[in-house]
Formats: C-alpha cells, structure tokens, sequence
C-alpha cells in the first residue's frame, strides 16, 4: 500500500492538501483547499483512504476473499452478505430498472459485479467522511469518478475538466461541480471492460459518457448506461430533473440537462 | 558625519527601489489583464500570488498596454533541462508518488523557448515544463501572450507514435479551444482519467506562471 500526502497553497492564498492513495489497482486522489486546513487534515485524508482498502475489502473481484466472490462463486448467499454489500446490490437493482435494464451488474459473466457503481459511491462517501472530519472543501478524484463539496477557491466552485476520449493528454470540457459527482465512461482508458447486456456483446453506442449529478454512484453507474446505450437513454435520463450528461460519439457530441444550458446562442 | 548617515541611507532606498522594479514581475507583465486570468493551482507553496483579490505591490494601471515594460531584455532563458521525471519510461502501474513530477523551482519552470522571440511585436511566447504522461511520453506547451491574454497555446512536445500521434493532431485543437475560452489552467481535477493524466495541465501551468498570467 502506497500513499502521499503533500501539502501547497493555491494562488488565492488558500493552503490544499493532497493525499495520494494506491488502491484498486488504480491511484485515487484525495484533495481539500481551505483557507487555513484543520491540524489534523492528514489524519482525516488517512482514514477515508483507509475506507477505500474497506472497499477494496467488499467488493473486489480480482481477490477471491472478499464477499463479492464468495457471492460470485456461489460460496456464499445474498442474505450473508455485509449489510454495505447488500446495499449496494439494492442500488445497483434500483439503477437497473431506472435505466431501462441498460446498467445491469448481473449481465456480466463471472456473476454480479457492481464495480460499475461501487467507484463513484467510494468517491462519495470518501468526499463525505472528508466533510464530517471538518475539511470543508474537498474533491476525490477514483479513477475519474469525481466528488466534490464546497469550493475550490474562495466563491469559486469546484472546475473538473472531462476527459477527451480521442488524446489522453487533453480536455474536451470543464465542468463546473458543486456539491456534486462527475462521472466519464468510456473504453479510451482501460480497453475493453464494458457488456451491452441486451446483446451480451461489447457494442457502445459512444466513445464516452459524462454524467453530472448530485449522487457519485448513480452518475457512475448512468455513465456506464448512457455510453452502452447512447442518446437513446434519453428517455429514462431526462426523467431525472437535476442531472446532466455529455455524449461524444465518432462525430457528435450530446448534451442534456441544466449543466450545459448556458452555451446556448 | 549626518552627511554620510544621509549618503548611506540614501544609497539603500535607491537600491532597493532599484531592486523592486524588476520587469519580470507578473503584476507588470499583465496589466489589468489579471482579471481575466483565473488563478494557476501552483504544485507547490511558491510565494508568487499574481491574484487579483490580494492588494497587489504594484500600482495596477487602467491601460494594460501602457504598463507592460519588455520584458525579453531581462528574461533570460535557462538552458535547464526539463525534469528527470520525464525519464522515467515504460512502468504500466506508476507508484503515486511518480504522478506529481518534481515540483519545479522557478529555475525548472524556465525552460527556454525554442522559437526565438522575434523583435517588435508584443506577442511573447512562454514555455511550460515538459510533464510525463502515462506511458506516452513527454507533454510540454509554449504559451503565447499578447498584452496580458493568452492568445495560443502551442504543443512543443506531444506524444508521438501507434496511436497517439494520430489522434493528438485531431484533439489539440479541442483542448487548445477549451483553455483559450477559459483563459485558466485552474481545472483542479479531471474526469474520466486516472491520475496521472493531467500532464497537459501542468505545463500550461508552468507556462503561464512563467508568463505570469
């Protein structure tokens, strides 16, 4: 287990912290700004990086002793679960049957596997148990699901840029966040990870999806469903009023809800 | 004997007034244009503040034209090499130390620029440090800034070869636009990548602090 922790200040005077954690098989980036950090900022970004190995210790289904694998291989029921565990499969079912059966965790062979959620609602509660330990503005970057609380300069929301599908190095947009999640999905990263469940092959409709809402989880989990799906998700996504999301195929790129409202004329 | 208490006290004023006025300052350099320029997250706690909300030492004057001196005659670019990160080749899974470069000092951050700054025009081109990206190999911009705004951001070096030379020629011009429209490299984070993709950010970073935008 590896990890840093390094402290800077901003230009706007404010000192930020930065607390790297290697976990997931992935590096997942703590950070909190204020204008003077409470003495035991450290300690706190420890403990919610000691949350993420908790997860790791739940969910992973690359360790054969967690109890998603025992749930997988059939070593073990649902009603034995951890109760986070069995929680997280009731949202995982709750998103299954809001996207239409497009996001479906039980359609990926090897058995259930809520990985497509589990990363944005680490991010979310991570950014929570950040809040609560009195590091007011915070963002937690998993792998590209973000959370972010409060400010990242004084007055100035939080400005997550989203990821250009077509070159690793660049922005295709920035996103202003408050007190909310954005999650990217598409395969430009990791290669190919992700089951249409209604062909059971590896067809997405899009090179990526952003989706930006108020739950990390679900904007996790939407983005997964929108890029299988693609503008067709319109019509279970526009049914949810404060979400926004960003398309990108070969050619076009997408936008819905109040997010991208202000580019207009 | 008041004479040379007057002489010597007289000599440090003028020195240090002399000390003071130095061409490179950010707050000379880009005018009013400050304003428009949203802060650069600095990797470490340098002291440099070219903010608009902290009272600024120098006297802000209303024509940023007016204000801005030359500076090419003072800036001398460092023959520095870009940091020893960049050597750091070919490991798939980075320790998460390795993603934040060595923090560069104000003589890193200097890297020289590579097109030589022609004689009387008020564009000025300012070069980031190079940032190890991913696997792929070294990012590095060159700014340019014409009265106090940003008006191009040219990739120096971008990765090349397989895949990611051909699609960096179709999504600079993308990711050029979007910083230009924001006139900001303040993105504290990014969607959608793991971490140690921000390597475009902290050159324009680096660049704009060297511009002192």
């Amino acid at each position: 287990m590896n990890s840093t922790f390094q402290v800077g200040s901003t230009d706007d005077g404010w000192q930020k912290a930065i607390h790297l954690e290697e976990v997931w098989g992935t590096v997942v980036v703590l950070e909190a700004r204020a204008e003077l950090l409470p003495i035991n900022a450290e300690t706190v970004m420890q403990e919610a990086s000691a949350f993420l190995h908790q997860v790791d210790d739940w969910f992973s289904t690359y360790r054969v002793d967690t109890p998603i694998s025992a749930l997988r291989m059939g070593f073990a029921d649902l009603v034995q679960m951890p109760e986070v565990v069995a929680q997280v499969l009731e949202q995982c079912e709750q998103i299954k049957k809001l996207t239409d059966g497009v996001f479906d965790p039980w359609a990926v062979p090897g058995g259930v596997d809520p990985s497509g959620y589990v990363k944005g609602w680490a991010a979310d509660v991570a950014a929570d148990f950040l809040v609560d330990g009195g590091l007011s503005n915070v963002n937690v970057n998993a792998a590209g699901d973000v959370s972010c609380r409060g400010f990242q300069a004084p007055g100035e929301p939080w400005l997550v840029g989203i990821q250009d599908p077509f070159n690793k190095d660049g922005i295709l947009a920035m996103a202003a966040i408050f007190n909310s999640a954005i999650a990217t999905s598409g395969e430009y990263e990791r290669g190919k990870h992700i089951i249409n469940p209604s062909t059971r092959n590896r067809d997405l409709a899009l090179i990526s999806a952003t989706v930006i809402g108020p739950d990390g989880g679900l904007a996790d989990a939407l983005a997964t469903a929108l890029l299988i799906e693609g503008t067709d998700g319109a019509r279970w996504f526009e049914q949810l009023p404060d979400w926004s999301a960003l398309l990108i195929d070969t050619e076009n790129a997408f936008t819905f809800g109040p997010a991208f409202k202000t580019e207009e004329g | 004997m008041k004479r040379s208490f007057f002489v010597t006290v007289g000599t440090i004023a003028g020195l240090t007034a002399t000390l003071r006025y130095t061409p490179n300052n950010p707050l000379l350099n880009s005018g009013t244009d400050l304003a428009l320029g949203k802060p650069i997250p600095l990797d470490s706690g340098s002291s440099q503040t070219p903010d608009t909300q902290v009272t600024p030492k120098v006297p802000r004057v209303t024509a940023s034209k007016a204000s801005t001196p030359t500076p090419t005659a003072t800036r001398v670019p460092k023959t520095t090499a870009t940091p020893t990160s960049t050597k750091q080749t070919d490991k798939p899974k980075p320790k998460p130390t390795k993603p934040t470069p060595p923090k560069p000092s104000p003589e890193v951050t200097r890297t020289p620029t590579t097109t030589p700054t022609p004689t009387i025009t008020t564009d000025q081109t300012f070069t980031g440090t190079g940032f190890w990206a991913r696997g792929y190999g070294v990012v590095q911009v060159k700014i340019t800034v014409k009265d106090g705004q940003m008006t191009a951001i040219t990739p120096l070096q971008f990765p090349t070869g397989g895949d990611s030379s051909r699609i960096s020629g179709y999504s600079i011009p993308k990711l050029v636009q979007a910083a230009l429209t924001n006139q900001t490299s303040s993105v504290a984070t990014i969607s959608g990548a793991s971490f140690t993709s921000d390597a475009f950010r902290k050159s324009l970073a680096s660049a704009m602090t060297n511009a002192g935008l």
